[in-house]
This record gives structure tokens, C-alpha cells and sequence, in this order.
């Protein structure tokens, strides 16, 4: 998977990282670094454009969700929580949308797999990028 | 029926190949199948091999899976099989003293929309050592 990482323009803080390539438990783990460093680097809002994702395993939900904690700095659910990780992935969709990571144009299938698992409902996903980029100020 | 059979290895970098073998098949041998069921397929496909992979061989190289494809107008059925230690994913609750506690989140994610995308998730032991997983999705419409 290709990761491109920029700043917008207009929204300083705002990092867009571009996601192109199909996303499963080979390369997750590229997403979740990549964030990790635009945190480092000072981002506090990130933009993940998945107009190029074609595809999504289950390992791309868990990185949604990690980047997500990783902007919350909150805490990172550790290998060994096996079930309870994901009952704390539910509980966070439950909890409703957080305001630091959103999605871009995800393809239908990707589409699909957000709304299946309610992920739409923790990470918001806009069609439009300057929707999306506004969205982060509300 | 088509029927179609390839080895692969037992790789995350294989992952992709996998999938596209089965989207081939699918393609070529009922080319209307809805859009929706052949996401739901690959990605069931794509979560039972990852789970072999990194728990069935514990990431082990030099290991191998072969994936069966049989698609009707009516039903498509994968058939996943390796030679790991028995487990059996469909339940990951049950304890199997052959094999590790399943620790991973991402696993349990996977398994968990697979059972939710599929129509029959299955089991079955090979022997002493094996384990064959039989996915099916029901076309309908």
C-alpha cells in the first residue's frame, strides 16, 4: 500500500493521508504508523482518503480504529485483549462519532464494510473533500 | 457448477493473489452474480485465510492453503484447507488444547463478519492434522 502524507492548506493541523491499494493484514499496520507520525508531527486532525482502497479485510477496520485512539490519545488496545478488544471497538462505535479522524470517498465496498460494523457511525465518511475538510471545524 | 483449485502460500503477501483468484473465478464463471455478493465472498475469503495464516501457522513460512471455488447460478462455496493444528474458527470460544488461545483483535474482528456475511460458515478436521473451512453464500435474486 501507498501512504502520500500532506497538510491541507487551509486547514493547518489538518493532515490528509492518502490511501492507495488494497488494505488487510499485510500492510494495516503501514496506516496505523503513518498516523502515529503525523501525530508526531502535529497533526490534530487527520483526513483519510480511501478513494483508491479497492478493498478492505478486517485488519483496515482495526486500523480505522487505531488511528482514531491515536488522535483521541487514548489507549491502544494491547494483542493480548483478544475479545475485549473488539467489545472496545463496539463500545466506541457506540459511543458515537469522534471529531479527529474522517473518511474520504471510500469505494462501495469499503462503503459496505463502515456501515456493517457501524464504523460510519464513530469515523464520519464524506463524498467531497472540502465537505469533509469543513466538517473538522464544527 | 465451475470448480476451480489453486495453492497458495501460507503469506499475508499472498493475501491479495487469494483474492483476486477468487474474484476471477466468480467473474468468469457467473458473471452476474451482484456486486454485494462477491464483496461479501472475498472478504470472508480473505478473513479465513488471514486467520490460518497467523494463528493455524502462527506465521510460519513454507507453509501452504489451498482455496476450492464452486459456483453455481445458485450457491458459491469456498473450500479453505491447511495442514495447521486443529481449531476451529466458526467457534472461537472453544478451547483446543493443539492450539494457542486466540489473542489477536484482528482475528476475532474478521471471524466475526464473516459468520455475519456468509450463509454457512463450517468446520471440519482433516486427519490428524488439518483443518478444511467451507464457506457458502446463497445468490439470490
Amino acid at each position: 500500500m501507498d501512504i502520500s502524507v500532506h497538510e491541507s492548506d487551509e486547514n493547518p493541523g489538518i493532515s490528509i493521508l492518502k490511501l492507495t491499494g488494497e488494505l488487510d493484514g499485510s500492510n494495516f499496520q503501514q496506516v496505523v504508523d503513518a498516523a502515529k507520525n503525523a501525530k508526531a508531527d502535529g497533526a490534530t486532525h487527520i483526513l483519510l482518503d480511501m478513494s483508491d482502497v479497492p478493498f478492505m479485510g478486517s485488519a483496515g477496520l482495526v486500523a480505522l480504529h487505531t488511528v482514531a485512539l491515536i488522535m483521541q490519545e487514548k489507549p491502544l488496545p494491547s494483542e493480548d485483549d483478544g475479545w475485549s478488544a473488539l467489545s472496545k471497538m463496539a463500545n466506541d462505535i457506540d459511543a458515537g462519532m469522534q471529531p479527529f479522524v474522517k473518511i474520504l470517498s471510500p469505494q462501495s465496498s469499503v462503503e459496505r464494510g463502515l456501515k456493517k460494523t457501524g464504523m460510519n457511525q464513530f469515523i464520519e465518511v464524506f463524498s467531497d473533500k472540502k465537505s469533509a475538510l469543513a466538517a473538522f471545524g464544527e | 457448477m465451475s470448480y476451480q483449485r489453486k495453492r497458495f502460500d501460507a503469506l499475508l503477501s499472498e493475501l491479495s493473489s487469494m483474492r483476486h483468484f477468487v474474484l476471477d473465478v466468480l467473474e468468469t464463471h457467473n458473471p452476474v452474480i451482484a456486486d454485494d455478493a462477491k464483496d461479501d465472498i472475498i472478504f470472508a475469503t480473505n478473513e479465513i485465510a488471514t486467520n490460518i495464516i497467523e494463528h493455524g501457522y502462527k506465521g510460519l513460512s513454507g507453509e501452504a492453503l489451498e482455496i476450492d471455488v464452486d459456483v453455481s447460478d445458485e450457491t458459491v462455496t469456498i473450500r479453505l484447507r491447511d495442514d495447521a493444528p486443529s481449531f476451529d474458527p466458526t467457534n472461537p470460544e472453544t478451547p483446543d488444547i493443539n492450539a494457542p488461545l486466540e489473542s489477536r483483535p484482528l482475528g476475532k474482528v474478521g471471524l466475526f463478519l464473516t459468520v455475519e456475511y456468509m450463509d454457512a460458515v463450517r468446520h471440519r478436521k482433516l486427519g490428524d492434522k488439518g483443518n478444511e473451512i467451507t464457506l457458502i453464500k446463497e445468490l439470490r435474486g
